[in-house]
């Protein structure tokens, strides 16, 4: 069995040793390119979001290279997400691939430790033990990956040259992705630290923090946001987006922490009832509670024509009105262009720049209050 | 006096008018509708609504900015959840999450109630008396005004709301001479179909470019034993849509088919492509057409399209 899955992030650095172990083969396509979007532009419905059409190009892909099972997560609420997986595969067996979808959702669990246990032939036990190691291995290298792109973050507003950061970043990821072992993968997380702190710094002793909120796809995949948190830190931002692959990848409690779960359903309850989708009420939440830690600002992206999208925008506007924090809501699609948003990005910072010298506040920018788990 | 209670003509009123003005005035309260969409109505819904909201979202603020200094108490439906069958079904994200977007909008409004149906939690009957306890009866007749409403509610069809004349359902079609006149389906929101400005008389205006419009009745009382599961979705009214869409492709003396909706309605993007490769595999000879409306669609580029699609099967059919 040859498993391909959807690009998202630096998802595939952790997920495909998962499978391997598992006992599968796996596709890793190439990263999404604008090739990759517009062969999901032609073959998805037109108006449909963006990150279906990624997905759907980046299938293809998988499927030109052999795959013979797509595995895919699908939601089951009102949000389009739910209608993904079965929309693209009516989409891709119309052209005539063949293959079969595993669609990771709750009420498919025993479908999928069934697949699980045919991959081991039928035993249980081999199952039980290579799970807890694809597992173990897994969350070695997403949580290495997550520390890594921390520390990233936190370097490249303070670094004189942010091409060294970028290329630090860059031969990381490769040693995470060659490593074979928990220990080699801890010893790499814990040097981490002391690699980014050897990159030049350029002097400075602030800079404007800002929390990226918004329908997670967009958030954690680079192509789509045109590689927002790096073009922010290279005009000299800390940026902490809200979600990240290693948090997403976990079950929905898990990944923002059962704590924050509830803070956030807590403070935007003003606001907003039910979680619609597309991470609204996360993006509400994370507003308020980044007003109240005095962040500087927050920008909300969004595929166009996402439904929760577009609804949560009222409510974030007057949240950040009342907790007076500047919003700036950007929605991507394939023909959003890139310097148009480097240029609305450009304009936010230098307002929250100037924001930041007109009324001082007391807070540390050594970024204190960015903890992850 | 009676207290007024305001009710917006738009989006899920087209479906539930009769059943909650009746039980608003079981409950003694005062129901005022708002008038028909007009002009006006788009362009200050318009105005406050974010760029990227459907038409008939923009209409109903428009419809909530009249309602405003009219009424006591305004009635905002949240349809979150509904059961049929053992299966649940979900409003579409706009439903779901129109109360708190209407008030995170407008900040002049009066007092507003909602009327939660969430069938995850509650049965329709507990939304309901929530609703009348919101409103301050706390006495037992909101059960004799459910009971009554329900049954008023059998008697209603979208087109009461609006000023339309026509006759669209299943028995006019046997009353029809059908080989005259050219039967074509149309399949869409009632909201955006019997809204006359909404739709720019979409019905009317196939009616003069000399075809007949059927429209599903979309009742949706046999949803998930007649559509196929993998046409399915987990919108309640889309698979009404698709249900009816299915009803009308098997009929053979409607030649053509007409998907309408609006521009930015998210469902509408899987709806519409779900029922395109419906029409594709049972009947591929049927032509489809999709118009898509949004406050910026002229009458004479509608006209053209419309007549151009009538024409088109009135030539398929001659040969």
């Amino acid at each position: 069995m040859k498993i391909g899955f959807p690009y998202m992030g630096n998802i595939h650095i952790s997920l495909a040793p998962m499978m391997r172990i598992l006992g599968a083969e796996v596709v890793v396509p190439p990263p999404p390119n604008r090739e990759v979007l517009e062969l999901g532009v032609r073959l998805a419905p037109e108006a449909m979001c963006i990150p279906f059409k990624l997905t759907l190009g980046n299938m293809v892909r998988s499927l030109d290279m052999g795959a013979d099972t797509l595995v895919y997560t699908t939601g089951s609420w009102s949000c389009r997400y739910g209608y993904y997986g079965r929309l693209q595969a009516q989409i891709l067996k119309d052209l005539g691939f063949k293959f079969r979808l595993l669609e990771l959702r709750h009420d498919h669990l025993p479908a999928i430790v069934h697949e699980g246990i045919r991959l081991n032939s039928g035993s249980w036990t081999r199952t039980i033990v290579r799970a807890g190691r694809a597992f173990r291995i897994g969350w070695h290298k997403s949580y290495a990956v997550e520390k890594a792109e921390f520390y990233f973050r936190q370097t490249m507003p303070f670094a004189t040259d942010s091409r060294n950061c970028r290329r630090l970043l860059k031969d990381i990821l490769i040693e995470i992705e060659q490593a074979q072992s928990p220990t080699e993968l801890t010893s790499i997380r814990k040097g981490l630290k002391k690699r980014f702190a050897e990159v030049p710094r350029n002097g400075t002793d602030w800079a404007p923090c800002v929390k990226l909120v918004g329908e997670s796809f967009c958030t954690i995949e680079p192509f789509i946001n045109f590689d927002i948190i790096r073009r922010l830190g290279e005009i000299g931002v800390l940026v902490d987006p809200f979600l990240t692959a290693h948090r997403w990848l976990g079950f929905h409690g898990f990944r923002i922490g059962g704590d924050e779960l509830k803070r956030v359903k807590a403070v935007s309850s003003r606001y907003w009832r039910d979680c619609v989708g597309g991470e609204d009420q996360n993006s509400l939440g994370h507003l308020i509670i980044a007003a109240q830690k005095g962040y500087d600002g927050v920008i909300h992206i969004h595929p166009f024509g996402c439904m929760p999208g577009t609804v949560v925008q009222p409510a974030l506007a007057k949240a950040s009105r009342d907790f007076d924090i500047p919003y700036l809501s950007l929605s991507l699609d394939e023909h959003t262009s890139e310097t148009g948003l480097l240029t609305r990005i450009e304009a936010f910072v230098s307002l929250l720049k100037r924001r930041r010298t007109h009324r001082p506040k007391k807070i540390d920018t050594q970024g204190y209050y960015f903890t992850i788990a | 006096m009676k207290r007024r209670i305001g009710v917006c003509r738009a989006l899920d009123t087209f479906r539930y008018f009769t059943l909650w003005k009746t039980f608003l005035q079981g409950i003694g309260y005062e129901v005022v509708l708002s008038g028909p969409t007009n002009r006006n109505t788009i362009e200050t819904g318009s105005r406050i609504a974010p760029a990227e909201l459907c038409l008939p979202t923009k209409v109903f603020l428009g419809h909530v900015i009249e309602l405003a200094k009219k009424v006591d108490v305004l009635c905002i439906p949240r349809i979150v959840c509904r059961r049929t069958a053992k299966d649940l079904f979900f409003g579409c994200p706009k439903s779901l999450a129109l109360p708190d977007m209407t008030r995170a909008l407008i900040p002049t409004l009066p007092s507003t109630v909602e009327l939660i149906i969430d069938e995850r939690k509650s049965s329709e009957a507990g939304s309901f008396h929530r609703l009348a306890q919101d409103l301050g009866v706390n006495s037992g007749i909101w059960r004799d005004a459910l009971q009554n409403a329900r049954i008023a509610n059998k008697e209603f069809l979208p087109e009461n709301l609006s000023d339309y004349s026509f006759r669209s359902r299943k028995e006019s079609i046997q009353e029809t001479d059908s080989e005259n006149s050219l039967l074509i389906g149309v399949v869409g929101h009632p909201y955006l179909l019997y809204d006359r400005e909404l739709s720019l008389d979409l019905l009317d205006k196939l009616c003069k470019a000399g075809a007949k419009a059927i429209v599903p009745d979309g009742k949706g009382n046999s949803l998930v034993q007649k559509v196929p599961k993998e046409l399915l979705t987990n919108w309640i009214f889309e698979t009404e849509l698709i249900e009816g869409a299915m009803g009308l492709v098997e009929q053979k003396q409607i030649k053509g088919l007409l998907l309408a909706s609006s521009f930015a309605c998210g469902t509408s993007a899987v709806t519409n492509e779900v029922i395109r490769r419906l029409v594709k595999q049972r009947r591929p000879s049927m032509p489809v057409l999709t118009i898509l409306l949004d406050e910026h669609t002229a009458e004479a580029g509608l006209m053209t399209r419309l007549e151009s699609f009538v024409d088109l099967i009135r030539l398929r059919t001659k040969q």
